[in-house]
């Protein structure tokens, strides 16, 4: 192959992967890795993909995640961060932008189980639930929401905010807090954690 | 763990309580009392941006990128720091940093993300999420969302009561006004409205004012009894409510009439609701503010896209300010 071939042909390759990249509309916030049942991934205009056993399913932002029936599911959503679903879970993966902060990981539940390591220390991520959201990074936790006026919170590694709108509260290792509607969480109060967290190791790496 | 909140504003508000530290050994003596500028926020929600006028010269002073999509409608905090911009079509609110000029955050509420509302004491926003039927709990120090909670069918107006305790969120799919209460967080009463309540107003009574948009005709809800305590035609499709003085007279009420081009006067005694005068004004006034004094009514026009001035005491607009595409919103800083 000549170097004008070559160069042409690198042209056609640019223009033909520019445009998409330039009008991409959906940003890529993980990928769906394994799931003990059926996994159904829902896009923001509606299109569903599902996932059985293990594979690859792209997540973007905004998509929600649901659980069919009684399963369990791990996603690796940015770089170095795992998200388990349990149960009949539907969480919805969101963000928020700062100037300074950059971005930071959201992950809204509306039913369920999930259970978190985030790994880099830099971007935290936030699970929030209808009566509070919990805050960490370098950690491992666990959020279960009992009801739409009731959760739960743990950290099994590394340090945990859980706030409400009446109080925030720190979370250390092998600890709980609860969240219920019109009330402040509950002080930390130690917890089984393997407990909690056993439904997840099933699916870890 | 360090407020993500405290980040965004912390530079800004050191900045300010370092120049205020460096002159306090030699205060100065100033010939005139001091004066903040008075600033005129408008929402474009065709533009996705934020117009910015200074109220007493009438400039446009910036244009800011909302970095969403669809602005509507605007909270300003009581220092005028940071004015929070809902976004309908994706959903997210902008916090913009009024000193920079600038959108430094994007935090998503919920799905048509359409009025917001600062609490009495700041320390919460409150969004309504029009297409979740639900209001988000924005903390405003940490950005983060610590709560949700169902407030009714299309949810499109918010505003506190004046001691705090309770929130008025109107909804247009069952037209009602939900009334919760801001410690249990439990809807205690449904009020009963007209067609498509829209924006809601805090009065200079106490009382909450709000539109029916699609029944013409404006409403006043008494926080202590939580009713109804009166109603007047305006006109098709008002809009929102401000207030105001026209010389010894009030306060009254101003109201944008979008279908008569025009703003309706009256008397905002809830007990002898009455017509006063009508001013013409541009094409579909939607969004009004008053000035802090009482005697400028900002009207925005959501078909002729401009921003028009009402001098309360002559009741003429005074002048026109060009700002964005589909403006919906004004807010003035206090």
């Amino acid at each position: 192959m000549t170097r004008a071939t070559r160069g042409a042909r690198l042209i056609a390759l640019v223009l033909l992967v520019l445009p998409a990249a330039a009008f991409a509309q959906s940003i890529a916030a993980g990928t769906a890795r394994n799931a003990v049942g059926v996994l159904v991934v829902v896009r923001t205009d509606g299109v569903e993909i599902s996932l059985r056993g293990r594979g690859a399913v792209r997540v973007f932002e905004g998509d929600t995640l649901k659980m069919e029936g009684k399963g369990k599911a791990l996603i690796e959503i940015d770089e170095g961060t795992h998200l388990a679903l349990n149960g009949d879970s539907v969480v919805q993966i969101l963000s928020r932008w700062e100037k300074e902060q950059g971005v930071t990981r959201v992950v809204r539940m509306q039913r369920g189980e999930v259970w978190a390591k985030i790994g880099d220390a830099r971007r935290g991520l936030e699970i929030e639930t209808p009566v509070g959201v919990l805050a960490a990074r370098s950690a491992e936790v666990n959020v279960r929401l009992v009801s739409d006026n009731e959760a739960v919170a743990t950290v099994v590694t590394g340090v945990g905010e859980f706030s409400t709108p009446f109080a925030s509260c720190e979370l250390r290792a092998g600890t709980t807090s609860f969240g219920q509607r019109s009330q402040a969480c509950t002080p930390p109060a130690a917890t089984d954690i393997r407990t909690v967290v056993g439904w997840s190791r099933p699916l870890l790496p | 763990m360090k407020s993500l909140g405290s980040r965004v504003f912390g530079p800004t508000v050191l900045a300010a309580w370092i120049g205020l530290a460096g002159c306090a050994q030699d205060p100065p003596r100033p010939s005139q009392p001091a004066v903040a500028q008075t600033r005129v926020y408008v929402a474009n929600e065709s533009s996705n941006s934020v117009t910015v006028v200074d109220a007493e010269s009438l400039e446009v002073i910036a244009t800011i990128d909302a970095k969403n999509h669809a602005t509507h409608d605007l909270a300003l905090s009581r220092d005028g720091r940071f004015l929070l911009a809902t976004n309908l079509a994706p959903g997210r609110l902008s916090v913009i940093d009024t000193a920079g000029l600038e959108t430094v955050a994007s935090v998503y509420t919920g799905a048509r993300a359409h009025v917001v509302a600062f609490t009495n004491d700041e320390r919460q926003a409150w969004v309504a999420n029009i297409a979740e039927d639900n209001v988000s709990i924005l903390d405003v120090r940490t950005l983060r969302i610590v709560g949700t909670l169902p407030t009714g069918k299309g949810p499109t107006g918010l505003a506190f009561s004046r001691d705090g305790r309770y929130a008025y969120v109107s909804n247009q799919g069952d037209k009602t006004v939900a009334v919760v209460d801001t410690v249990t967080h439990a809807v205690v009463k449904r009020i009963p409205v007209g067609t498509n309540p829209h924006f809601l107003t805090l009065g200079p009574d106490g009382r909450v004012w709000g539109c029916n948009t699609g029944s013409n005709d404006i409403y006043v809800i008494d926080p202590g009894t939580q009713q109804v305590v009166a109603s007047f035609q305006v006109g098709p499709a008002p809009q929102q409510i401000a207030f105001g003085f026209r010389g010894l007279l009030g306060p009254l009420a101003y109201v944008t009439v979008a279908g008569f081009n025009k703003v309706l006067v009256l008397d905002a005694d809830a007990k002898r609701l009455r017509l006063l005068e009508e001013i013409d004004v541009g094409d579909a006034p939607n969004g009004i503010a008053a000035n802090p004094q009482g005697t400028r009514m900002f009207v925005v026009h959501e078909r002729s896209n401009d921003l028009r001035v009402i001098d309360t005491g002559t009741s003429r607009v005074i002048a026109t300010v060009p700002v964005g595409r589909k403006p919906i919103r004004v807010v003035v800083s206090k």
